[in-house]
């Protein structure tokens, strides 16, 4: 079924339904004074992080209205939670370097050799690539970055992908693919997943029934998180063990969390989606990466114009010791080519440093997996 | 609100309503609903017109649609993927054109509201997958994905369709 055919079915069935006019009703419903939808919008902004009113003001008009000079995040600390706001992307290249282990700049476009041919032991992150420059494209290659910044291809094309749950299928490796020590890889296929040993170049496949197999982590103690069941490398059986949610800061009113949660000690970051509703349509839901347990923090993260970054742009990558967190910032528009950053906020000192720049050339970065960072 | 600034809204609203409308309905599949999703949409542009006039209130417009559509969706709890579409009259089919939109509407109930959205955005509207992710506040992954996922599941639902227009490239 072609796009023109799509186009041409999806034109003929609308044209299908005769539409009543609106205008005259429309501007007769509108008569409410716009003052008093501002003062609606400010109120729902404002209850999207429940502190002080004035805090929160000064947070709101500066997410919004943050200036391309200054020199660091805007900071506001409080009892409940301390909150701060993410350089907007145009300053992303000149912050600070912050060294976390990984090559300061990857260009994953580069030729990698095949890494069954060159064995690398552990790798420092994991990129899932799509394998073609067509826009719709799921399948993915994978691209290791050795600990000497050199790049590896690892085949999984022949692995059956895995369904999401809301249909189509999942590329094999997700955020959370890459154990903590960067020796195995845990990826999706379809009923059940799979490890790739970088140590010892063995597939090892798991059959798992009743758990989703999209998203399979890894657990401190060396087995597979898989939905609310957990798998033993040794005995490959599955059994339920149900994860617990963050527990947000009480002062935080998220509507939805995205992308993995990292635990760290007593800490745990995740992005997340702040409620703010009702809201002006053209204004995205406040995003945050949000620090939650001891010390909770949140790092709002700017949306001008609404066209800079993508809504779920900034997933969190892990922790760099237990009080810096590291998070992707994923760029656009797709069609100058897409560039991944890797920042590294640190929580206590209110700074965020540029880790590293990540660039797919005519491709897609689709998923970026790592390790355990370095202090 | 000056007498002008009324007829240069209305003159708009009429010149776009139509299209507005009809996404609507292809987002929603039910009429009064589309009814009732573009005239809000219509005074959310109304209420911002001295701003909007010379921006884009269509794009404003098609946003507020799709927020009210996912609203509704959430509201009707219907994220998830309906098993069977409900049962149809099909009284008074008697022409090709009057049964492929049936077999379409069929095809699009079979479609998660996400799915059945992007679908909607990038190929009635035209919208690219940037702005389509801009829309629907989802990543561009998930919209990738998504496109991918509502065809691959019209061309499995709708053989009959597929066979109708001819099959092609996925």
């Amino acid at each position: 079924m072609s796009d023109s055919r799509i186009r041409e079915l999806l034109t003929d069935f609308a044209d299908s339904a005769e539409a009543p006019d609106f205008a005259e009703r429309a501007w007769s419903a509108a008569g409410r004074p716009r003052a008093r939808l501002l003062a609606v919008t400010a109120g729902a902004l404002a209850a999207a992080i429940a502190v002080a009113a004035t805090v929160i003001a000064t947070v709101v008009a500066e997410r919004h209205h943050h200036r391309a000079g200054d020199r660091s995040p805007a900071t506001h600390g409080r009892a409940e939670v301390n909150v701060q706001i993410a350089p907007p992307v145009e300053r992303e290249p000149a912050l600070p370097h912050r060294d976390i282990g990984l090559p300061a700049v990857i260009h994953l476009d580069r030729h990698a050799a095949d890494v069954t041919s060159y064995p690398i032991g552990r790798a420092i992150a994991a990129f899932g690539v799509s394998t073609s420059t067509a826009r719709t494209s799921t399948q993915v290659t994978v691209v290791l970055i050795a600990r000497d910044g050199t790049q590896h291809t690892l085949d999984v094309s022949k692995l059956r992908q895995a369904r999401a749950a809301g249909g189509g299928t999942v590329p094999p490796l997700g955020a959370t693919s890459l154990a903590p020590d960067g020796t195995k890889l845990v990826l999706a296929e379809r009923g059940g997943v799979v490890t790739y040993s970088l140590v010892t170049e063995r597939w090892t496949h798991f059959r798992v029934v009743g758990y989703p197999t999209d998203e399979p982590a890894w657990n401190r103690d060396g087995s597979i998180q898989v939905g609310n069941g957990r798998i033993d490398p040794g005995t490959k059986r599955v059994t339920n063990s149900p994860v617990s949610a963050p527990r947000w800061p009480s002062a935080l009113d998220v509507e939805r969390p995205w992308g993995p949660a990292r635990s760290i000690a007593d800490r745990t970051a995740q992005e997340a989606l702040l409620r703010s509703s009702p809201r002006p349509v053209d204004d995205p839901a406040p995003e945050a990466v949000v620090v939650s347990g001891r010390d909770p923090a949140v790092l709002l993260i700017p949306h001008v114009g609404g066209q800079e970054r993508y809504i779920g742009c900034c997933a969190v990558a892990g922790w760099s010791g237990t009080g810096t967190v590291i998070y992707e910032s994923r760029l656009g528009p797709e069609s100058t080519g897409q560039v991944t950053r890797l920042l590294a906020w640190d929580v206590a000192r209110h700074g965020v440093a540029l880790a590293a720049t990540v660039t797919a050339g005519p491709r897609t970065l689709i998923t970026g997996s790592y390790p355990r960072f370095p202090s | 609100m000056a007498a002008d600034e009324r007829a240069a809204f209305t003159a708009w609203a009429r010149a776009h309503q139509v299209r507005l409308f009809r996404t609507a309905y292809l987002l929603c599949g039910d009429r009064g609903a589309a009814e009732d999703l573009t005239q809000e949409a219509l005074i959310a542009v109304a209420r911002r017109w001295p701003r909007l006039a010379d921006q884009d209130p269509y794009g404003y417009a098609r946003r507020t649609v799709v927020n009210a559509t996912v609203s509704r969706w959430r509201r009707l709890r219907r994220e998830v993927l309906l098993a069977e579409p409900p049962d149809r009259a099909a009284d008074g089919l008697t022409d090709a054109l009057t049964l492929q939109r049936v077999m379409l509407r069929d095809a699009l109930a079979r479609l998660t509201p996400k799915q059945r959205a992007v679908l909607v955005l990038r190929f009635y509207d035209d919208l690219s997958e940037a702005q389509t992710a801009a829309v629907l506040h989802v990543s561009l992954g998930t919209v990738k994905s998504q496109t991918n996922a509502a065809l691959h599941r019209l061309r499995d639902s709708a053989p009959d369709l597929a066979d109708l227009i001819g099959r092609s490239n996925p």
